[in-house]
């Protein structure tokens, strides 16, 4: 290994070391109070008022996110969050230092989906669609792997570029 | 026939299998695993019992009861299902699953990591079980971060060793999510 590839990718990994430490505490100080405050006071009783007062359907909120749950158990709960949440920015403090626009862009593209998704589950599911909760749950837990599988792959992809 | 390879790029392709093995996997524990509890519930009592013999191995003085951890005295820990360590055992798994590479090593490291995964789990709870003695006013967020802490540098790592001893650099190099 020749020095010039030995200081990149040292300045790569640094680079990768500070971007999770810098966006974790960001995210911690910061995005998730904001996103919390936003689920508390605006988000949770926007949704609420979707419910009509003899329903089954019982709303929680938790941190970054809110849960819907059914008083007679009729579907498994599931938790609605709020889109650019925590794994959005663990995968996008992965893909910053490599500089990979491509798997950034479908990461960014995948959370303004969201936007769409997140709130017709959540209605649909109030207006009696109870069959779509565990798929609701099998794809809140499916896309976050994926974002953290794209960081990594973007890391990987980045370090053998380097080592070339 | 559409020919699935070849319109779509390995990453596409990867992605899918990854999506695919995950549902199939969480699918089955929401409704089979789950419910029936048999896993869960060896897991959750497993994790405590060894946390608590590490702890009193080095001096701490604990007492559990079947989920439950506490140091003596203090305000108990239990170990719901959902947070004991399993659907980060699957979030681990399902990547070597459907990364490429060779059956036998992929094996060995599949159940080195999963060994690994169940350790850390055990330490995370001892740490609960502390957490609760020396700053219990700081349970959630020492709760809710813990994954963050302690799991999530230990699966992306092995993941990251996983591509680099799977040696197949197809799926990244060059590669597009677009059709080819």
């Amino acid at each position: 290994m020749d020095n010039p590839e030995r200081s990149y990718r040292y300045l790569f990994w640094r680079q990768l070391i500070i971007s999770l430490i810098a966006i974790g505490l960001v995210y911690i100080l910061f995005i998730r109070p904001i996103q919390s405050f936003a689920v508390r006071e605006f988000i949770l009783p926007a949704f609420d008022s979707f419910i009509k007062p003899d329903s089954d359907i019982l709303t929680a909120p938790g941190r970054d996110e809110f849960s819907l749950s059914s008083l007679s158990n009729s579907f498994p709960s599931i938790s609605i969050e709020v889109p650019f949440n925590g794994y959005f920015w663990l995968a996008m403090s992965m893909l910053w230092p490599t500089k990979n626009k491509r798997l950034g862009r479908v990461i960014w593209i995948y959370n303004w989906v969201l936007f769409l998704i997140m709130p017709i589950v959540a209605i649909s599911i109030i207006n009696g669609f109870t069959w779509l909760a565990p798929l609701a749950n099998v794809h809140d837990k499916v896309y976050k792997a994926l974002f953290l599988i794209l960081g990594v792959l973007a890391v990987r992809e980045a370090d053998e570029l380097l080592k070339d | 026939m559409i020919n699935i390879k070849s319109r779509f790029s390995p990453l596409t392709l990867f992605l899918l299998k990854a999506g695919g093995v995950y549902a199939a996997w969480l699918l089955i524990y929401d409704f089979v695993v789950l419910p029936d509890g048999r896993v869960d519930t060896w897991l959750s009592i497993t994790s405590v019992k060894l946390a608590a013999a590490g702890l009193s191995f080095v001096g701490w003085e604990i007492e559990t009861a079947g989920r439950f951890i506490a140091c003596i005295g203090n305000r108990g820990v239990e170990i719901q299902n959902g947070c004991n360590g399993m659907d980060l055992l699957g979030l681990y798994a399902g990547f070597i699953i459907a990364y490429p590479g060779d059956l036998k090593k992929r094996a060995v490291f599949m159940a080195g990591g999963i060994g690994l995964l169940f350790i850390t789990n055990v330490l995370r709870i001892a740490f609960f079980a502390l957490s609760n003695l020396y700053f219990p006013q700081h349970w959630d967020p020492v709760h809710y971060y813990s994954s963050y802490v302690f799991f999530y540098p230990i699966v992306l790592t092995l993941w990251y060793l996983w591509t680099t001893l799977s040696d197949h650099t197809d799926i990244f190099s060059g590669a597009s999510l677009s059709s080819a």
